[in-house]
């Protein structure tokens, strides 16, 4: 179910056409986030993310993948990397061409700061942004994809309740009390749902041990 | 990935003395144009695909049968076929989104994506107007079976549904299974074409709509309601879209009159909330300056009053205690037992007359002490636990007496309750009699008739009808102590909190040839508390139908557990239901979880919180479970006899049964979590599980340590069975998996599942090469 499960990969490098749809259902926000963090237009994102997706989808970057030699994660992360340089230095050619709507105003000079960020992993004081970003990221993914789960593994109602108090920090004692329901039934709920998550994050944890969510602790 | 494939029609194009204006949108089932039939004379054409000609044909003529009384739909005006014979519908045109001449129909769905989401207040209007039309649709016979935003278009602002090609009859059963859009088909249809409902279909869909166009997000995201919609907002409408969409068909409206009335409800209550919002702020506006002058002198006054208290100027207090305990010397003087019920009335009397609330009895001929005489018990007076002139606990005697409307109120954090008796310490016997609407409304109320603390109850053959406590045990309470229920009948009890009927607190029942009827935990509409009949709270009950008995409990009701609500509480909680007679638990109503028991540890140990909560089914009788929504989370282990969960209507046994011997029934659940069979050392005949094939999901074990060679059959009725098995070794551990048909070694056995005419079964030899 998960991204970097080796048996979604499997499936994919064998072409299986619900595999490519699983992939991309997971990957879209993920890589969509990042491009805008990096700047990029809306238009620029969904092109990052068709551009990524041929690669994977002509099988020439998943047959570089190696499960032994290192994660699926960190592999990806590599891939947007050069995908986003690559399209970040395009546009960053044009704006500066003169006469295009970019060569003047500020355009060119925020593409180059981010392509400077993309193309210099060690950064002024050793650090990645590209890397911490792309973590930072990864992780909202996950997130997303175990309350995707939960979301659709639960009892609506109890799914809401758990929503609106521990994901969205609403009042107890005014969910309580706007949906004419005790404060006991609200812990129940959120039991319930805390219970379900932590199976679900443990499953994610098997591939991504620093993978832990702080409503859980 | 879509691929752009050109319009038949262009501009200008004409077609049965329409021209085509332009192109609108290529749809599932066909395309659409806008059309000019005469000068101006602006039309909607459909030109249907092919493969879907003859549902649309259909679907048309359905509607063409109807749509003059059913002002709610959309009417088809003309209808002709291509040469190539396709056929095309001509309809009026929805309002217009975009401005002449581009046209953008009004949709429900234009509308989410272009405006974000509906006001309250419209999306009740909308699905008033679809939810009279789906009535229409269904006492016409006929079900929409594809009601979503993009089938419902506005005409002067006033919703109509569109869209007939999957219009069917009530009774028609689709051949390819059920029909409609993902993610507007309850979830138990689109997974299995046996429970499909047009009429529900169409229920369901409605509610969906509510939550799309009140949340303006996507269906695929229910039931996830944006952080910036305000809570009394969501206070109206999500019961409403909960309830249209339950996860149990049960749970859901059963038709669109009664869809209509809630959201009826929903409105008034949107009404009321603005108007107490409107008020609030009026009178704000207009006293605010009194509000802050009272807050400032009630704070002046609790500060002088403390000063007071606190600087020694208290006294007092004292006036009560002069009524101390009073020793019932009396009933030992008394020649004989009418003579000692006088006196002894005389004496309670007198005591309570007097205030006193502690009866402390010196009696040396004996410890027992018989009530005859409803005037000799009332919750003012405690009796005493001990004998002051032997030294042994007193048991007193409730024989055959009858209490009906006592009243108490007991307040929050008081131990206290039971309008009729509340004892702490002592033996209480009741023999018989009947307690009815015997109520403490109390917040602190446990025990609307008898409470006991810290000593042993007995209840032989007595009747408790509707008595109710607030907090929990509508009729008895116990807390650290020990009760025996023998042959009594529970009818009608209530509470707002745990237990319906009976509330065990630490302490350890026995429950015997009892029923218990319409009990329940839902008597005030803002709590929805747990067990409807019985809350096991940190104890240990049996329940116990004897041979030769049938017992029947039904109609009992709770938010969460129909009948019993299991909390560890930090410690244990098991329940044995010991059933040598036959006992048939009915007509529960879990809110949406836990048709029969609720599972809840208030510590949220992540470590496994209920993993010391568990139900045991013993005794060689049948033990049949009628749910009406799903459980959760239960623990089962069946040892003996036959355990039948059925749910009627559908529903998940989502929980884990270990079953060591009888047999389980699973009727019409959808999945279960775990199932553990514990082979034997004798191969026998038995079927350890009956209606398998229905069942998805779920880890399926056996636990083959203790089998001997020889087949086990294992379940029957598992026609549709095509999952695995997880064989368990003698540790417990995993050994490996079994498909149907396959052979697995494991310690010097070979083990081989096969499955014939219905029947699983297991058959244990030497290992195989």
């Amino acid at each position: 179910m998960y991204t970097t499960k080796q048996s979604l990969l499997k499936r994919m490098q064998k072409c299986d056409e619900i595999s490519w749809d699983e992939f991309y259902s997971i990957y879209w926000s993920l890589v969509l986030d990042i491009g805008r963090k990096l700047g990029m237009t809306e238009d620029d994102c969904r092109d990052l993310m068709q551009e990524i997706m041929y690669d994977l989808f002509k099988g020439e970057a998943l047959l570089h993948y190696d499960a032994a030699r290192g994660k699926f994660r960190t592999f990806f992360g590599v891939l947007v990397r050069h995908k986003a340089s690559d399209m970040l230095r395009d546009s960053a050619r044009f704006s500066s061409i003169p006469g295009t709507d970019g060569a003047e105003s500020g355009d060119a000079a925020e593409t180059d700061g981010a392509l400077s960020a993309l193309l210099n992993p060690s950064g002024d004081n050793g650090s990645d942004p590209f890397q911490d970003l792309f973590d930072a990221e990864y992780r909202s993914c996950l997130l997303s994809m175990a309350v995707n789960e939960l979301r659709n593994s639960i009892e609506p109602k109890t799914y809401a309740i758990f929503e609106m108090v521990v994901l969205q920090e609403r009042s107890p004692k005014e969910v309580a009390s706007n949906l004419g329901i005790s404060r006991s039934v609200i812990d129940v709920y959120c039991s319930r749902c805390r219970k379900a998550l932590r199976k679900i994050v443990s499953e994610i944890r098997v591939d991504n041990p620093d993978f832990n969510p702080d409503f859980l602790t | 990935m879509s691929f752009f494939i050109p319009f038949d029609f262009h501009k200008g194009d004409c077609l049965d003395g329409m021209t085509i204006i332009t192109p609108i949108v290529r749809g599932g089932h066909g395309d659409l144009y806008l059309v000019n039939e005469a000068v101006e004379q602006k039309k909607v054409l459909k030109v249907i695909q092919k493969a879907d000609n003859e549902g649309e044909l259909t679907g048309i003529e359905k509607s063409l049968a109807v749509s003059s009384h059913i002002p709610g739909l959309v009417p088809v005006l003309k209808v002709g076929r291509l040469p190539d014979g396709r056929i095309w519908c001509v309809m009026p045109p929805a309002d217009n989104l975009a401005a002449w001449p581009d046209y953008e129909p009004d949709t429900l769905a234009n509308r989410i994506r272009r405006d974000g989401r509906l006001s309250p207040d419209a999306v009740l209007n909308i699905a008033e107007k679809i939810l009279a039309t789906v009535r229409d649709l269904h006492e016409a016979g006929l079900a929409h079976c594809d009601v979503k935003p993009e089938n419902i278009l506005f005409f002067d602002g006033e919703p109509k549904l569109t869209d007939y090609s999957l219009l069917s009859d009530l009774r028609e059963r689709p051949a390819g299974g059920p029909v409609g859009t993902i993610g507007f088909v309850p979830p138990e249809m689109s997974e299995n074409p046996a429970y499909y409902n047009p009429q529900a279909s169409d229920l369901y869909a409605v509610g969906k709509i509510v939550f799309c166009a009140w949340s303006g997000t996507d269906a695929a995201l229910f039931p996830s309601v944006p952080r910036e919609i305000p809570l009394r907002e969501i206070g109206v409408m999500l019961p409403l879209y909960m309830k249209a969409c339950s996860a149990s068909p049960n749970g859901r409206f059963k038709s669109a009159e009664e869809f209509l009335s809630a959201v009826a409800d929903a409105r008034a209550r949107l009404n009321h909330n603005l108007c107490l919002l409107r008020r609030g702020r009026r009178f704000l506006a207009r006293y605010g300056w009194i509000l802050c002058l009272a807050l400032l002198l009630a704070l002046g006054t609790t500060v002088l009053m403390n000063t007071v208290f606190f600087s020694g100027g208290r006294s007092g207090g004292a006036a009560g205690e002069e009524n101390g305990p009073l020793v019932v010397t009396t009933v030992s003087d008394a020649a004989d037992a009418n003579d000692k019920a006088n006196s002894l009335r005389e004496t309670l009397t007198y005591a309570t007359g007097r205030g006193i609330q502690t009866v402390s009895f010196n009696m040396p001929d004996g410890d027992t002490i018989s009530l005859n005489d409803p005037l000799l018990v009332t919750h003012d007076i405690r009796f005493k636990s001990v004998n002051r002139a032997t030294g042994k606990p007193v048991t007193i005697v409730l024989d055959h007496l009858d209490f009906s409307e006592k009243t108490l109120s007991t307040p929050e954090g008081w131990d206290g309750g039971g309008a009729v008796l509340c004892a702490n310490g002592g033996n209480f016997v009741v023999k018989g009699g009947r307690f009815s609407t015997n109520r403490d409304y109390g917040t602190g109320g446990v025990g609307g008739a008898l409470r006991l603390s810290n000593g042993t109850l007995s209840i032989d053959g007595a009747t408790f009808r509707q008595n109710a406590a607030y907090s929990a045990g509508g009729a008895v309470s116990v807390k650290n102590a020990s009760l025996t229920i023998t042959g009594c009948r529970f009818d009608g009890n209530y509470t707002v909190g745990f237990g319906g009927a009976v509330d065990l607190d630490g302490s350890s029942a026995r429950i015997v040839d009892s029923a218990f009827v319409f009990n329940n935990t839902r008597s005030n509409p803002y709590y929805h508390w747990m067990g409807g009949a019985i809350q096991v709270n940190g104890s240990d009950l049996v329940f116990e139908v004897t041979e030769g008995k049938t017992i029947t409990c039904a109609g009992n009701e709770s938010g969460f557990g129909g009948f019993i609500a299991m909390r560890g509480a930090g410690g244990k909680a098991t329940a044995e239901f010991r059933i040598d007679g036959s006992l048939y638990i009915g007509g529960l109503k879990g809110e949406e979880l836990d048709s029969f028991c609720s599972l809840y540890d208030e510590t949220d140990n992540p470590s496994g919180v209920e993993k010391n909560v568990h139900i045991r089914k013993t005794g060689r009788g049948g033990m049949t479970v009628n749910a009406s929504v799903s459980d959760y989370d239960e623990r089962w282990i069946v040892e003996d006899g036959v355990l039948a969960f059925v749910y009627p209507g559908g529903g998940d046994f989502d929980g884990e049964i270990t079953v060591s011997g009888g047999q389980l029934r699973l009727e019409r659940a959808y999945k279960f979590k775990k199932l553990t069979f514990r082979l034997g050392k004798q191969p026998n005949g038995t079927a350890y599980v009956r209606g398998l094939s229905h069942l998805t999901g779920g880890e399926f074990c056996l636990d083959a340590g203790g089998a001997a060679n020889g087949t086990y059959l294992l379940a029957e009725g598992a026609d549709g069975f095509g999952g695995t098995v997880t064989l368990l070794d003698a540790s417990g551990k995993p050994a490996g998996t079994l498909s149907v048909g396959q052979t697995l070694n494991a310690g010097g056995s070979g083990y081989t599942l096969d499955l014939e005419d219905g029947l699983l079964s297991l058959t244990v030899g030497p290992a195989r090469n």
